[in-house]
């Protein structure tokens, strides 16, 4: 049977913590979505995830049933693992609160390549460094 | 209750950032707007038919993220403002933070008004209590007002139940369900003829939620609040002839070494909400503890389990 979309939804949720909450709730309820239905399948799915956040692509059909992928974690989790940071800096421009090399920021853009829409790995790795700029994260090297 | 919509329009190399800040600041998640690449999606097989293109323009993406009230002219707003002022100091193209009030709705039911009568296997329709009366040729009418408890009959690990549960012979048999919910699978297994029937659930909301829907049948069972994860709660369960679990992988094995003893001689154990990467885990482990595998059944990527005693 063919597929037909009505919508599709992107959305940025803690691992195995997706609520009826917003954002979860206006965003797909909306459409008419089984939040709960959703909540459960997400956090089933990314329960082995905890404490990074996911984002997710919901697809919602004419019927109002849905489907959902979930992608690689945001470069900003990816950076803050690889720094062992547990929180960013909140005033990025004033206070710095890491170091990572720019082998380290390659390896993250090559990673995330295919979820950035970036055409190559040079323009993926300015996304991912300006990303731990915001972040109060030095890139050295 | 009013809520705080906070929506930063920026461009997509901009959108990663701007979530992760927004989570910094307390969002519980973020909501990505953009120009959907539909011929991407139509790549990814994401669906066949999709819709006219919306308002924004290609790369034009906005973040929205929600806050309490509070957080107008708090420390964090001000972070924000000064964050997204500063996108292009960090290689990325600016933005713009617009902030309103919204209505908090109730979302577990906002999505209500779509739902409809939905006839399961062969002998049952599951209607939305609100619906008024309904009938159906054939088929018996199960009322149900889920509320915030899982189990309208429309997921696939509890149609998979409802299934099992009409191919059984049910007539007297004693019944156990460990996760209620909304009371469904106790209920429909009342409603098909079964005897004693019980229901657990370790959620306040979805014990008294089986309790108003068993009223609203006529039904009697049995609910209440229970931590399958503890001695007492197994204390307190009968042993039955049919035992549903719909829960999921990790649970069904945490309580796998419980489930035999609590089952009569000849009896099932029906077990859903089983991911399909799971499957092979969860049923081995489930075989380790004195249970046979008798049955596997599958929709989309869920699988149940049926079970019965070695």
């Amino acid at each position: 049977m063919a597929k037909k979309v009505k919508s599709i939804v992107k959305m940025q949720i803690p691992a195995g913590k997706a609520s009826p909450a917003p954002p979860v709730g206006p965003a797909l309820g909306q459409h008419g979505v089984n939040i709960m239905g959703f909540c459960k399948e997400f956090n089933e799915r990314t329960a082995h995830q905890a404490g990074m956040v996911i984002p997710v692509v919901i697809t919602i059909m004419e019927d109002r049933s849905f489907t959902f992928i979930t992608k690689t974690p945001p470069a900003s989790v990816l950076l803050k693992k690889a720094a062992g940071l547990d929180k960013a800096s909140g005033e990025p421009n004033r206070n710095k609160v890491a170091t990572l090399s720019r082998d380290k920021v390659r390896e993250i853009a090559e990673l995330k390549m295919n979820d950035l829409n970036a055409n190559d790995v040079e323009a993926a790795m300015r996304m991912v460094e300006g990303t731990a700029r915001s972040m109060g994260i030095v890139i050295q090297g | 209750m009013k809520i705080l919509e906070v929506s930063i329009h920026t461009q997509q190399e901009s959108a990663e950032a701007v979530s992760a800040m927004l989570m910094e600041l307390g969002a519980g998640g973020t909501v990505l707007e953009e120009a959907f690449d539909w011929e991407r999606a139509k790549r990814e097989g994401l669906g066949d038919y999709f819709p006219e293109e919306k308002g924004l323009q290609a790369k034009e993406t906005i973040v929205r993220g929600y806050f309490p009230v509070s957080f107008l002219g708090s420390a964090a707003e001000k972070k924000l403002r000064e964050f997204v002022a500063r996108l292009p100091f960090y290689g990325f193209p600016g933005g713009t933070v617009a902030i309103r009030e919204v209505d908090d709705k109730d979302w577990v039911s906002s999505w209500k008004e779509y739902w409809q009568p939905t006839p399961v296997g062969v002998k049952l329709v599951i209607v939305p209590a609100w619906y008024g009366k309904y009938r159906e040729q054939g088929r018996r009418s199960l009322y149900l007002d889920p509320g915030a408890a899982f189990g309208t009959g429309t997921h696939e690990t509890t149609r998979l139940c409802l299934e099992k549960l009409e191919e059984i012979r049910l007539q007297g048999k004693s019944v156990t369900d460990l996760g209620c919910g909304s009371g469904i699978l106790a209920l429909a297994a009342k409603l098909l003829g079964a005897g004693r029937t019980v229901g657990v659930d370790h959620d306040e909301l979805a014990v008294r939620s089986s309790r108003e829907n068993a009223a609203r049948n006529g039904l009697e069972a049995t609910f209440f609040r229970g931590n399958l994860l503890e001695e007492e709660c197994w204390r307190k369960l009968p042993q039955s002839d049919i035992i549903t679990a719909n829960l999921t992988a990790d649970l069904i094995i945490a309580i796998s070494h419980r489930l035999e003893s609590k089952l009569l001689p000849g009896g099932q154990i029906i077990a859903s909400g089983i991911i399909a990467s799971r499957k092979e885990e969860t049923a081995a482990r489930l075989q380790k503890c004195g249970l046979v595998l008798e049955e596997e059944k599958s929709d989309g990527q869920w699988t149940a389990l049926i079970l019965g005693r070695k």
